[in-house]
């Protein structure tokens, strides 16, 4: 046997090391493509998690303050119509790590290092991975949204395009945080130890109780969280009361929080790759 | 670079006339308190292979990091295939291939899939990925397991896929870490073969290994490599030359004492005494006829690497780690 299979691409654009948009999109596809595999092969932890969670959080919720919904002043037709928008975020949050801890073992493993010795741009090992968790969190989102239909809450199709992107935002904002620390620790026990962070964020909104019946330190930190925002921001297509306003909150403070993580991961997967 | 090589070096993109794989010269890398790599200067030509011998941790997998930019040295200067390692970064992956002591690959994908992404990201369109992909699945003896995990691989057979995804992008100089640890005698073997057929078509091949067997059967030139300094290079016949204890051993007949100089070996008619060269132990052998000593046979005994590795480091290839 001998070996000739070995034959440098025609059109190899890498050689001076420049890459371009058109390489670094291509690339970023083919991370995903990978990501994409892997995660069908093992769809528990990829699909599964961030969506059975949240919808046993709807369903238990729901029924346990059913009866909040009698309440005077209680702003929606049925508690589950209430806590939709809120536990369809938490998509996100349980998706968030998954990909992370898959970047980090991959450090581990010396896998990140193969990437670095092929022509690949280092933006698109990053971008091919969070697009990816996009998409994979709006699978899950897509199912906690139609229980909550099923209990009462309202979408409409037009509203639909803009709650995933707010998911999208979202979990990117969320995702960058899991993808900072991890990058920085370089331990995946690290991001597991980032989970119960789910709790404050979102018992200190008001994704479960309206703000008029919470205590009023709960209100003051509910309002500096910008998870509140989006909260709100979805919770106008699940109730029918649209407006510009609060549309532009929930974008303003899921971009700020995403530009904070993201731009602390990206940091650190810079650093990384410019190798010790 | 803090310390640049007093030899003269060339532009970073003459590389085509240039006819020294490796160029390595006061090399050095430290982490925080360890001085992984000491000072280290080489050449590797094409065409040929280097073995890099050395025991757990005395740095063979540190050279690599840095001659494959994937960790910048604390000091000196190194050029890959005629481009600097620091400077050209691109410039040298695009020309090497690598294969790292732990064979990174993922294990939730198949083979072929493997191959067609890194064909991919070499910038093959999807169908000359397909076909390469395939032409390697079956040079490398895997085209049976193309469609199964990685995860489910052998050692061995990571191994090969390891070495055929180095090879993607045709290398002019091949690094290979540690490339038979762990294997059995047969995979062994045909990672030799594949090396030898690769050395023939005029790459070059860096070679680390613990093994002193498989560097007496690969490596044209050696370096030995003792807590991250080198202290032996040159080929294999030379350096047991020059740092082996050859010994000469002489038969007298039975019942004779040892004469003076040389003390008793086995079997029991047997004495010898180091050799510091061949010239010396002529020398010995006419002194011994002088005096009258009946001479039934003499032996000129060239050490094995593995005594030039004792006595340049006082310890076999695989004691334990440090
Ligand atoms: N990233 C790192 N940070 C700190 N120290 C390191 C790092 N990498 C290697 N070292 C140290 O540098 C020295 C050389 O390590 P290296 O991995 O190069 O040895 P090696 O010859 O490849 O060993 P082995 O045969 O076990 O693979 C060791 O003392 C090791 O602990
Ligand atoms: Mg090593």
């Amino acid at each position: 046997m001998t070996i000739h299979a070995a034959q440098p691409p025609r059109h190899a654009t890498h050689r001076g090391g420049s890459t371009g948009w058109r390489k670094a999109i291509r690339d970023g596809a083919l991370i995903y493509r990978r990501s994409l595999a892997q995660s069908l092969r093992a769809p528990v932890f990829a699909f599964l998690f961030p969506s059975a969670f949240p919808v046993l959080v709807l369903l238990l919720m729901s029924e346990l303050y059913r009866d909040l919904a009698n309440v005077p002043g209680f702003p929606a037709v049925s508690v589950a119509a209430w806590m939709t928008p809120g536990v369809f975020l938490m998509a996100a949050m349980f998706g968030a790590g998954y990909s992370a801890t898959g970047l980090i073992t991959d450090l581990q493993s010396g896998y990140l290092d193969r990437l670095r010795l092929l022509p690949i741009s280092p933006a698109a090992i990053l971008l091919g991975r969070l697009a990816f968790d996009v998409s994979r969190v709006a699978v899950a989102g897509l199912v906690v949204l139609a229980v909550g239909v099923l209990l009462g809450a309202e979408m409409t199709l037009t509203g639909l395009p803009v709650v995933l992107a707010l998911l999208a935002l979202w979990t990117l904002a969320y995702g960058g945080l899991f993808y900072a620390v991890g990058l920085r620790t370089r331990s995946p026990e690290s991001l597991g130890a980032l989970i119960p962070l789910f709790m404050p964020v979102t018992m200190l909104s008001t994704a479960f109780v309206p703000d008029a019946l919470v205590p009023g330190w709960i209100s003051t930190l509910s309002a500096v969280n910008p998870y509140t925002y989006l909260v709100e921001g979805v919770r106008m297509f699940t109730t029918g009361s649209f407006s510009f306003g609060e549309l532009g909150l929930a974008v303003a403070a899921a971009t700020a929080a995403m530009l904070v993580t993201q731009l602390a991961a990206m940091r650190s997967f810079a650093s990384l790759v410019a190798g010790d | 670079m803090t310390r640049l090589s007093a030899r003269q070096r060339p532009a970073p993109d003459a590389n085509a006339d240039h006819d020294q794989a490796i160029e390595v010269s006061g090399l050095s890398k430290r982490y925080r308190d360890v001085d992984a790599l000491v000072d280290a200067s080489f050449t590797v030509n094409y065409g040929e292979v280097f073995g890099y011998l050395g025991r757990n941790g005395s740095g063979k997998t540190t050279t690599v990091r840095v001659l494959t930019t994937l960790t910048t040295p604390s000091a000196g200067a190194a050029q890959v295939a005629g481009n600097d390692v620091v400077t050209a970064p691109h410039a040298v992956r695009a020309a090497i291939g690598v294969t790292m002591q732990d064979a990174a690959l993922d294990p939730q994908m198949t083979g072929r899939e493997h191959l067609e992404l890194v064909l991919a990201l070499w910038g093959h369109t999807r169908s000359e990925a397909r076909a390469q992909a395939n032409e390697l699945l079956t040079a490398f003896g895997l085209d049976q397991a193309a469609s199964r995990l990685i995860g489910t691989y052998s050692g061995g057979m990571q191994r090969r896929l390891d070495l055929a995804s180095a090879l993607v992008n045709g290398p002019r100089v091949l690094f290979l870490d540690e490339p038979t640890t762990g294997l059995d005698a047969q995979s062994r073997r045909l990672v030799w073969s594949r090396v030898r057929e690769l050395r023939d078509q005029g790459t070059a091949i860096f070679l680390t290994t613990q093994y002193l067997e498989e560097a007496e059967a690969l490596a044209d030139r050696l370096a030995i490599l003792v807590n991250g300094r080198i202290v032996a290079e040159g080929a294999p016949d030379r350096l047991r030359e020059e740092h082996g204890p050859t010994t000469l051993r002489i038969r007298l007949a039975a019942g004779q004492p040892a004469p003076p100089g040389f003390a008793p070996s086995s079997p029991d008619t047997w004495f010898e005494q180091p050799s510091p060269g061949t010239e010396d132990s002529l020398r010995a052998l006419a002194q011994l006829r002088d005096a009258g000593v009946d001479l039934f046979a003499f032996q000129l005994n060239q050490p094995s690497l593995e005594d030039v590795f004792v006595a340049l480091t006082g310890t076999t290839a695989r004691a334990s780690d440090r």
